[in-house]
């Protein structure tokens, strides 16, 4: 059955979005960020914001972000993709900007302006995907990298006294007025996968709203900075990353869970 | 034409040449529907390909396109008449 051809009369279930071109991405075998951007290409067809979403892309693995949707995209200096986004939100109030960053570029030279935006309550969309090492320069410690964990900048395991210990950034931007939804969620299995994608449709809809900024922190697999097999990188997350990164909803405005009331899933 | 039965029937097709060799969906398949191949692509990957013998076990869950991280799978359902014809 599996070589037969594909009869016309056949219904896709399930298929790559409408938004995202025909092309591999560049990512290493068993990235999260491939599934990530998947997500945010699926809620972007549902939404039904082509015309209307600007793509911001930041610096590190997430910088050809612009390459995978078919939407406009603008790049933005290393950690200043909220700062971009902002400004072109305010130019462009009917234009919905939305970012994908990575822990190195939000968590590390881009603390302030995420810090910032959330608390002027932006109407715009941050993905922040947490990998726990700065994965395209080769893996080396960020701010979220967990304590005794090996990177190649710390040969023997990120220790407290030297390097201090790792940045919780939902929770600390929970804290703020300004953001409508903070939420953490994971990609280890289907089932995460799944409230993952509903999570972030919640963070395009907010801002749409106007209610403030969407921001949700996804814990990637990143197996070849790790030192994992691709197969063992999800229960790498489940042992190691869940524990220092506890999974749920940090902030949600009242007007937000109206809004959650209306999304599949 | 009588049409005894009809049941519904899924199958996936992999894009070999966007595969990575991940097996995220060799991990996730409840129905161990996916193998690897003894080829390789493109990228030097044995990339994932469906299993003949149980390509029929595939229920359609779309896990394994869930977790493709490379969005290499896509997933069908299909209507398949089985009747006799008399």
């Amino acid at each position: 059955m599996s070589n037969r051809g594909i009869n016309d009369m056949d219904n896709a279930i399930f298929r790559r979005p409408d938004i995202m071109p025909d092309r591999a991405t560049h990512f290493c075998p068993g990235c999260g960020h491939g599934i990530t951007q998947r997500l945010i290409g699926e809620v972007l067809d549902d939404l039904r914001l082509r015309d209307k979403a600007i793509c911001v892309g930041s610096i590190g693995c997430t910088v050809t972000s612009y390459l995978y949707y078919d939407v406009d995209g603008t790049e933005a200096p290393h950690g200043r993709a909220p700062a971009v986004a902002t400004a072109i939100k305010r130019c462009h109030p009917d234009l919905h900007p939305f970012a994908i960053q990575g822990d190195g570029d939000l968590a590390s030279i881009g603390m302030a302006e995420i810090v910032h935006a959330a608390a002027r309550g932006e109407n715009i969309t941050i993905i922040f995907a947490n990998n726990a090492n700065y994965g395209m320069t080769g893996g080396q410690l960020a701010p979220t990298t967990l304590v005794g964990m090996y990177t190649s900048s710390t040969i023997a395991g990120r220790k407290e006294d030297r390097h201090g210990f790792p940045i919780r950034v939902s929770e600390m931007l929970a804290t703020l007025d300004g953001p409508a939804y903070i939420s953490r969620v994971s990609l280890h299995n289907p089932a995460n996968v799944r409230k993952a994608r509903k999570a972030i449709e919640i963070a395009f809809r907010a801002p749409l709203e106007g209610l403030g900024m969407g921001f949700v922190e996804v814990l990637s697999m990143c197996p070849i900075n790790w030192k994992v097999e691709p197969v063992n990188a999800p229960q790498w997350i489940v042992d190691n990353m869940i524990p220092q990164y506890p999974l749920g909803e940090f902030k949600c405005k009242p007007e937000v869970e109206e809004l959650k009331k209306a999304v599949r899933g | 034409m009588l049409i005894s039965e009809s049941r519904k029937t899924s199958y996936i097709v992999i894009d070999k040449d966007k595969c990575k060799a991940c097996y995220y969906c060799i991990a996730v398949c409840s129905k161990n529907v996916i193998g690897i191949s003894k080829n390789i692509n493109r990228f030097g990957f044995n990339y994932a390909e469906p299993i003949e013998e149980k390509a029929h076990e595939c229920t359609g869950c779309k896990s394994c396109a869930i977790m493709c991280p490379d969005i290499a799978i896509t997933v069908y359902s299909s209507r398949v008449l089985e009747g006799d014809i008399d």
